[in-house]
């Protein structure tokens, strides 16, 4: 037996199991066990079946309030389609598009939808690949906002085609009419890298599930039981399933990561590839990449902080996570603006007239309030607040943060798409573009799109990943180094 | 002796390892024990063997076939399909590359997803010992035995400090619900293939209308306009053949007369009546009746009205432009004039 | 790329060009393209396939006024091609023309984006032609609907009329076999078409002796546009 002052007895000598642990002895060191034990979701260890029900309960019962929100969304959604259909039956020219502005709000939102939808990606498996623990409560959450942001992002270049009933056109199917489509275009790479990330993101969300889903099950009776054995395939959490499922995870991880960096450069690529002045730029690729995990971090923390405040997942969501995700949008938006000076600095010096047009365009012409809104939002925010951890931790003020961050990459598209067709080489077809009432419609209609699909998955799957957390309160302990009680971090 | 399965559950992983160090000192060999979790366990923690997985095997073949996927969709495109644009050459590398990397990760991503489900036998069909205390943190460990040893075996448990053991026959319930539903799901994903390849090889057609084909021009062999605008100023006189000189009408000759009557017996009567009155054989199926050719209505027509009905048709008249030469047409015409009460 | 039969070029001489504006009026006329509303003109979307830029120049009283024809300048290298997803519009090698393919388009208006002459345009609704108009519409040429991209296609209706009737007598192309709407109908003659690897063509001739004056519109770009112009001098307006 090992002395009692030398290292920690593990409790599970004992014969108790990880998660009845008794405090130390010793006052201080209780002491700093609880605050531990405060600040760190992994090791305020609570028993499994507490922690599912932290999980299960707010996911049982729905408030007056979702439900009063769910009919305003659904109509929201209901909008959408309406103005869907009456611009298909009309033709696109119930837009504001004209010539040169021929690609307007409708690939602003196809892009933002990508971009939100990295920062997903980069939480549940970027962050898994690099082994940072915190990701650990997070990254269902922000995988779910990658699903449901990609399937609207999928769904606008079908919106902005001139003939949508064509759209299978697109895909290399066998037909009879000897055509294929073009693997020249930028939009048809998009098409495959954008499949290609969907699918396999709904696959990683799904393998992800498959344990809690079987807590779902063993939880659960009737009709919400066969539904949860359905999707949960039997599982039953023996070596072999858990032995492939990590494999499975680990291809996944890694596979998706430098798929998620192809997929927004890609996205970028319709606008590098094409002659335009303003879009003609070789640093469009990592430009849009960092631009997108900028403003996805700020949609996931907008994400999770609702989430905690509605579904009381306090005991989940702690200030650890914040300040990590905070801390990573911070060292986004120092990326972004590293990125955005380089673009802006090439045309700048080289001074070429139609560069210079969108410049003094943008600087003090009649676009001038979105550029300097978009690198207030963007550049000065971030840099002036996250610094400091109390503004990180302080949830209302990152919420805010993370709005303006969204708002300033919002304009960014903004700024790059119509505003940036509006002025070519041939002064006499420059043009201005004015959103309209559909296009309006359309966008307020697919964000409405997304955030009901997002809480109506959060009521039926849990929107924490349990079997990760409670991996990490197994795996994740306190060791006594002198008077000092060291957080031991290994989870291999 | 029938053979069953044996389920202790414990709540912590000391407990579990002892209990599996016992088994292993009773003689039961490793591949009879299954330990079940809520959350992954290193196998050395509970003194088990590694699982050699084959999913990451088989995703390196997903990669292999998305290569050759592809490969068939960059250059069978090119080759089979060999347009030119903007002055590329006809197998472009670049976007070729992008195509390779995203099918080679689409292949290996979806591989060990599909690899990951059979080699862990999922979806289960049958059910197999479980308990729900497992996804409560509770490690389960499962051995398969024959009747006998059963009690040996749950000593084994109890001496480790099992919570519950519970005992199951080998011959577990098929979960006919579960297989039902994922069998439908299958058989609906195989008929919706077929259905589709025979849309896509045309065996099954469905007519949509497609934009372009009605048009509103007239094509040329379509002739002149029937009905004119109501502002237009009427033509008189020569009647205009598209892509033909304008020509003279051919006079009124015997010659023409003989000829239009032979023709008129051929083509008209069957429907005018011989005598062009309108009580035809063949006409008298017909609603409206067929025109009286003698009355003032026909009669009182200019001489190209007349040609253009004859030509285009007019509402159950079928167009003679394919029957009858223009020539013979106007002689047709001055035939129709002769009969004039 | 084998080298073009026929290298269909055309020439445009800015010193005689009126800014009148009748080839857009026949370009119209021959090609179904259907006249917007000024409603929809306001809102950027006038459709003319060959427009008469005029750019002011100089201050008052000494203002000049300068005319520039613009179509689709058929680049060699056409950026609008390779960006189109389903091949709509591509390349014929044999005659250097970059055709567009109405029942193919899906509409993603990328060609527009990519083009920097910004000469295509889009159908946002479907064409309206009024009662009588239809009676006007060229049979040889397809209406569009609504979705699909458009420009100048040099007449290829025309140029298809003039092969098939060569083939028919069994005769060769001559030089002014083949005449655009635009290019028959300009009253200077501002406006000359023919096939460039003909030595004896109009347009071989005119840039052999004007070469002094011939540029190419944003040439820089490398589209290798098959339009030449022939420098204007000074016009008052």
């Amino acid at each position: 037996m090992p002395e009692e002052n030398a290292s920690r007895p593990s409790p599970t000598e004992r014969g108790l199991p990880y998660w009845e642990q008794p405090l130390p002895e010793d006052k201080e060191l209780a002491a700093q066990e609880s605050e531990a034990r405060e600040d760190n979701l992994l090791l305020d260890v609570r028993s499994p079946a507490d922690i599912n029900r932290y999980m299960m309960d707010p996911m049982r019962r729905q408030s007056t309030r979702f439900w009063v929100l769910s009919v305003i969304l659904a109509g929201g959604v209901f909008m959408w389609l309406t103005a869907w259909v009456y611009q298909m039956i009309n033709g696109l020219g119930v837009t504001g598009l004209g010539r040169p502005v021929m690609w307007a709000v409708y690939i602003v939102n196809f892009v933002y939808f990508i971009g939100i939808g990295h920062a997903g990606t980069f939480i549940s498996a970027a962050l898994r690949v690099l082994k940072f623990e915190w990701r650990r409560p997070i990254s269902r959450a922000a995988e779910i906002v990658t699903v449901f942001a990609l399937s609207m992002a999928a769904v606008y270049p079908l919106i902005h085609l001139g003939r949508v009933w064509k759209f299978y056109w697109l895909l290399p199917y066998p037909n009879e009419r000897q055509l294929w489509p073009s693997y020249h275009s930028p939009l048809v790479w998009d098409l495959t890298a954008i499949l290609t990330y969907f699918s396999c993101s709904i696959l990683f969300a799904y393998v992800s599930l498959i344990p809690d889903i079987a807590m779902m099950r063993d939880h659960t009776t009737g009709r919400w039981q066969a539904f949860y054995r359905i999707f949960a395939l039997g599982w039953r959490g023996s070596e072999k399933e858990w032995a492939n499922h990590e494999t499975t995870q680990n291809v996944f991880s890694y596979g998706i990561i430098p798929v998620m960096f192809s997929v927004h450069t890609i996205v970028s690529w319709d606008f590098a590839m094409a002659l335009q002045p303003g879009w003609h730029s070789t640093v469009f690729g990592p430009y849009f990449v960092v631009g997108a995990l900028f403003s996805g971090s700020g949609a996931v923390i907008i994400a999770l902080i609702l989430l905690r405040s509605t579904m009381n997942l306090k005991y989940f969501l702690r200030s650890e996570h914040f300040n990590g995700m905070a801390m990573f949008m911070l060292i986004l938006s120092l990326t972004w603006d590293y990125f955005y000076f380089n673009d802006y600095l090439a045309p700048w010096f080289g001074g070429a007239p139609v560069d210079r047009t969108l410049n003094i365009l943008f600087e003090r012409g009649a676009y001038a309030p979105f550029w300097y809104t978009m690198i207030i939002c963007n550049t000065l925010v971030p840099a002036l607040t996250l610094w400091s951890k109390k503004i990180r931790t302080n949830l209302t003020a990152l919420f805010l943060v993370a709005l303006l961050v969204n708002i300033g990459m919002y304009l960014e598209r903004v700024i790059i798409v119509p505003l940036t067709l509006a002025r070519n080489e041939l002064p006499f077809s420059w043009g201005v573009y004015t959103l309209q009432a559909p296009e309006t419609m359309i966008t307020i209609g697919t964000f409405c799109f997304l955030f009901l699909a997002y809480i109506i998955f959060t009521r039926v799957f849990p929107i924490i990943p349990l079997w990760e957390v409670h991996e990490g309160q197994a795996l994740h302990s306190l060791r006594k180094v002198g008077r000092y009680l060291l957080h031991l971090k290994s989870a291999e | 002796m029938a053979d069953m399965h044996l389920l202790g559950l414990f709540n912590n992983v000391e407990a579990a390892a002892d209990a599996i160090d016992r088994l292993h000192k009773q003689g039961v060999s490793d591949e009879k024990i299954v330990v079940l979790s809520g959350s992954p366990y290193k196998p050395e923690m509970l003194g088990r063997p590694h699982h050699h997985g084959k999913v990451g095997l088989a995703s390196l073949g997903g990669a292999v076939l998305g290569v050759l996927l592809a490969a068939f969709l960059t250059a069978g495109i090119y080759l089979l399909y060999p347009l030119f644009q903007g002055g590329q050459p006809l197998i472009p590398i670049p976007p070729s590359l992008i195509v390779f990397f995203e099918v080679t990760m689409l292949g290996t991503m979806w591989t060990s997803f599909f690899a990951m489900l059979v080699l862990s036998g999922m979806p289960a069909f049958k059910a197999q010992p479980y308990d729900p205390r497992i996804t409560e943190g509770h490690i389960g460990v499962q051995v398969t035995l024959d009747e006998k040893s059963g009690d040996q075996v749950e000593e084994a448990f109890k001496g480790a400090g099992t919570v519950e053991v519970k005992r199951e026959t080998l011959a577990p319930v098929i979960d006919v619900k579960f297989r039902r539903f994922w069998g439908g799901v299958l058989g609906l994903l195989t008929i919706g293939a077929v259905i589709s390849l025979l849309f896509f090889y045309d065996v099954l057609k469905i007519d949509f209308p497609t934009n372009m084909t009605e048009q509103f021009s007239y094509g040329y062999e379509q002739g002149p306009r029937l009905a004119a605008p109501d502002s237009s100023v009427p033509v008189q006189g020569p009647a205009l053949i598209a892509g033909e000189p304008a020509s003279l009408p051919v006079p009124s000759s015997p010659d023409s007369l003989q000829r239009g009557k032979t023709l008129f017996g051929y083509n008209c009567a069957m429907c005018h009546g011989v005598t062009g009155v309108g009580n035809g054989a063949v006409g008298a199926f017909f609603t409206p009746k067929p025109f009286d050719l003698t009355g003032s209505t026909v009669q009182g027509l200019q001489s190209d009205e007349v040609f253009v009905v004859i030509s285009q048709g007019f509402g159950v008249m079928p167009p003679f432009a394919e029957n009858l030469s223009p020539e013979e047409r106007w002689d047709v015409i001055n035939y129709v004039h002769s009969l004039k009460k | 790329m084998a080298l073009p039969v026929h290298k269909w070029t055309m020439v445009i001489d800015l010193d005689k060009c009126t800014g009148c504006g009748a080839c857009v009026v026949a370009c119209h006329a021959e090609n179904n393209v259907p006249v917007q509303t000024e409603r929809e003109i306001t809102r950027l979307r006038a459709m003319h396939w060959i427009r008469i830029e005029r750019y002011w120049m100089g201050a008052y009283p000494d203002v000049q006024a300068r005319f520039l024809p613009v179509q689709c300048q058929q680049c060699g290298n056409a950026p609008c091609e390779p960006v189109c997803p389903v091949y709509a519009t591509n390349h014929s090698p044999t005659e250097n023309l970059n055709l567009q393919t109405y029942n193919r388009c899906v509409g993603t208006r990328y060609c527009q984006n990519n083009d920097p002459y910004k000469v295509r345009f889009f159908n946002f609704f479907d064409p309206a032609f009024e009662d009588s108009f239809t009676n006007q519409l060229n049979p040889d040429v397809t209406v569009r609907t609504a979705g699909v991209m458009e420009k100048c296609t040099f007449c290829v209706q025309r140029i298809r009329r003039a092969e098939e009737d060569a083939l028919a007598q069994g005769a060769a192309l001559k030089d002014g076999d083949v005449i655009p709407a635009c290019v028959q109908t300009c009253p200077p003659g501002a406006l000359a078409f023919g096939d460039l690897n003909d030595p004896n063509s109009q347009v071989a001739a005119l840039l052999k002796e004007q070469d002094q004056r011939t540029f190419r519109l944003l040439e820089n770009l490398g589209t290798d546009p098959a339009i030449y112009y022939l420098k204007g001098g000074p016009s008052h307006a």
